[in-house]
């Protein structure tokens, strides 16, 4: 995985304990088209508290160009803005 | 060892340059690649608007002689590619509050000391968390995983001794300082170490030929009483490691005064302008004062001109107050007596002297229509703390010139430093 901290645009499902789940989500491409990325799993979730700022960091798989990739994104609780952090 | 020897154990935790290592620790978490903590490094305020001294610095930047207060270009000079960022308030608030998070899970009595430092009650906790040492180490651990940055956490019997220990070698360290360490760990220490013992201090007892904390502790208590009366006693006192302060948990300080000052980003030469920063300051200065329920009986203004000399001026009020135009009032007739016509870089204003804002006896002297002041000063400050400073200000900040209230940097719910233990 790579690091890119890129601000996406995300749809997530949010429970009714107010827990975030990513669905899908863009992202500018190289070519500075909009990719649509869509979740196909969350393998693990974790809060990341460095300096008091809460992120939750989800890793995530997803099948692109036909292969199983896995990739990072992240959730700032105090800005409600979403990273892709590594890919 | 079984710690119940000692009456009270205290811990004291201490951010490591705390504002740099969480701004380092932000900008990791962001993304950044570089560790502002493994160049020179430092937090600045902004040089164009002249508050550019160095707030806090990396260890790299320490090696180089960069001290805390100087200003910027002379640590430029020091350590050229310095690396300067700016403060931000609201995340070392962040930082802070997390920090209280993790730590209260050790121990029901707190004490916040200041924004990075906070002293910990540990007696009888051992049965849940292991000895004193142990935990510290555990703490020290989880804050580093946990929150990124790292602490120094110094154990002694009471907060002076813990206090002191949390400043030996730094960083990311457990330190004790038990009484029978005193003689050996504390007192082999140049003076100045010791808590309360500044420049000045340290002058007057070079000049008694005392240079270590060991001598001041040895020496004669009514000598030294003599010499600088009461405060004398007391640093005696925190020489041979004596303080009975209890850990006062949850954050309270009785406060002694109120004030804000701001250094001006260009000289002011005329009345006009310095009255409207005056305004500005006693506008968040008495805000504060209605804040803590309190009234001042004495007003003071402090002047810093261009040569960075300070001088100020106070005057004891006839019947307390808390209104603002009532502060204002003083505060001009106190600048207009004392300014010399100089050159100011910096204004400050503070009100000293309180009491509580429950019962006031009033005089015949008084400003006509008091209560309807309060009422106005009530009112202002409740649509202020519903809908922010700025949603009410005087006509005279309509020109965007001075902020309608200055003074204060985000973090005034805990104070930067203090000197009360």
């Amino acid at each position: 995985m790579k690091y890119v901290r890129k601000p996406i645009e995300v749809i997530a499902w949010f429970d009714m304990q107010g827990n975030p789940a990513p669905i899908k989500f863009r992202v500018l491409d190289e070519q500075q088209e909009m990719a649509v990325i869509k979740v196909d799993k969350i393998v693990n979730k974790d809060l990341d508290r460095f300096a008091g700022n809460r992120m939750i960091k989800y890793t995530c798989e997803s099948l692109m160009e036909g292969q199983l990739k896995p990739f990072e994104i992240r959730y700032e609780v105090d800005t409600c803005k979403w990273y892709l952090y590594k890919i | 060892m079984s710690s119940s020897k000692y009456p009270r154990i205290i811990m004291h935790i201490d951010v490591n340059s705390a504002f740099l290592s969480w701004q380092a620790v932000y900008n990791l978490q962001k993304g950044d690649t570089l560790d502002l903590r493994d160049i020179p490094s430092v937090v600045g305020g902004s040089q164009a608007d002249r508050r550019g001294i160095v707030l806090a610095k990396s260890t790299p930047a320490k090696a180089y002689g960069v001290q805390t207060g100087e200003v910027l270009w002379q640590a430029r000079q020091k350590c050229p590619g310095l690396v300067c960022v700016p403060p931000n308030y609201q995340l070392y608030m962040k930082s802070s509050n997390a920090l209280y998070e993790l730590v209260k899970e050790y121990s029901p009595k707190i004490q916040r000391f200041s924004v990075d430092e906070m002293f910990i009650d540990y007696t009888g906790m051992e049965p849940h968390f292991g000895e004193a040492e142990e935990a510290a180490h555990m703490i020290k651990d989880r804050v580093k995983a946990e929150l990124g940055f790292t602490v120094n956490i110094g154990i002694g019997c009471n907060k002076l001794t813990a206090k002191v220990a949390g400043d030996f070698k730094k960083p990311d360290m457990v330190h004790t300082l038990w009484p029978e360490e005193i003689p050996t760990k504390m007192w082999p220490l140049p003076v100045e170490d010791l808590f309360m013992v500044g420049r000045q201090t340290k002058k007057k007892l070079n000049q008694l030929n005392v240079h270590t904390i060991g001598q001041l502790a040895n020496m004669d208590r009514k000598l030294l009483r003599d010499k600088l009366k009461s405060f004398g006693t007391m640093i005696w006192c925190y020489a041979n490691g004596i303080d009975d302060s209890p850990v006062q948990s949850g954050y309270y300080l009785k406060m002694k005064g109120i004030g804000n000052s701001t250094t001006i980003r260009f000289d002011v030469t005329d009345t006009h302008t310095a009255h409207k920063v005056l305004l500005s300051l006693t506008e968040s200065v008495a805000l504060r004062l209605r804040a803590a329920h309190s009234c001042c009986r004495v007003v003071s203004v402090e002047i810093r001109n261009s040569n960075l000399e300070s001088y100020s001026h106070q005057r004891k009020l006839f019947s307390p107050t808390s209104i603002t135009n009532e502060i204002y009032r003083n505060v001009t007739e106190l600048f207009d007596e004392c300014w010399k016509g100089e050159k100011i870089r910096h204004l400050g204003v503070r009100v000293t002297d309180l009491c509580s804002d429950e019962f006031i006896q009033p005089s015949f002297f008084d400003e006509k229509d008091r209560d309807k002041k309060n009422a106005l000063d009530s009112a202002i400050d409740n649509i202020r703390y519903k809908y922010g400073n700025a949603a009410v200000m005087r006509g005279v900040f309509l020109d965007g010139e001075f902020s309608p209230m200055t003074g204060g940097s985000g973090a005034e719910d805990y104070p930067v430093m203090s000197s009360i233990l």
